[in-house]
């Protein structure tokens, strides 16, 4: 099967209950190409997946439904505090199928087996980490893009 | 499939996803589509499958549905 480990970075501004938040992460997904799809797994955040008919359109559609989810996760959270623990909990769901099988995708990444040219790559053992902030004072600078890079 | 493979399992509807509850698992996130439908079972069946893997419990899915 043809299977891409991912590491991705999402910086995403989200409007809750009486608080604005920045919410970080760098996480992993497993792209894998299934019946002519292709399909994005979240691996750390676990817990969705979205579908694309080209590698990056799958990308976009993750993120897209990544942001979707912290929405879904906001219209519940009474205050910034509860918002920020659920946000937690939800990064650190690891999917541990898709794990196993990123994990694999990993070895054959570095056996040459599986390559992407239009992602740049980075080292499979990269932090993992969420980091949501609550705004209290906007900067232009804290504003930064998405990236996808294959876990190496 | 649920009462057949994740026995117990609980859905909440949220704006844009259903989340499925299960043992100790962080809920499952089955998006629901643009305006919160979901008109393309096709689309769903490898969303489910999804999910299926993710609560461990594919190979009883696959018992059930066609994926």
């Amino acid at each position: 099967m043809e299977q891409y480990p991912i590491l991705f970075g999402r910086h995403e501004l989200i409007e809750g209950n009486g608080f604005i938040a920045r919410v970080e992460v760098a996480g992993r997904a497993l792209l894998s190409k299934e019946d002519g799809e292709y399909w994005v797994e979240g691996v750390n955040p676990g817990g969705f997946a979205a579908k694309g008919t080209g590698q990056l359109e799958a990308l976009a559609a993750f993120c897209v439904d990544f942001r979707l989810v912290l929405f879904d996760i906001a219209v519940d959270a009474a205050d910034f505090d509860v918002f920020k623990l659920e946000v937690d909990k939800f990064f650190h769901a690891t999917n541990l199928v898709a794990l196993q099988e990123w994990e694999a995708a990993v070895a054959e990444v570095r056996k040459g087996r599986i390559d992407a040219n239009w992602l740049d790559k980075r080292p499979a053992d990269s932090p993992l980490w969420v980091n949501v902030v609550q705004i209290s004072q906007p900067k232009a600078v804290h504003n930064q893009e998405g990236a996808a890079a294959l876990a190496a | 499939m649920l009462d057949a493979c994740a026995p117990g399992a609980r859905i909440e509807e949220k704006p844009h996803h259903n989340w499925v509850y299960w043992k100790d698992f962080e809920p499952y996130r089955l998006p629901r589509g643009k305006h919160g439908k979901r008109d393309n079972p096709e689309i769903e069946t490898g969303h489910v499958k999804r999910m299926a893997r993710y609560f461990g419990v594919l190979n009883c899915a696959k018992n059930h549905l066609q994926i």
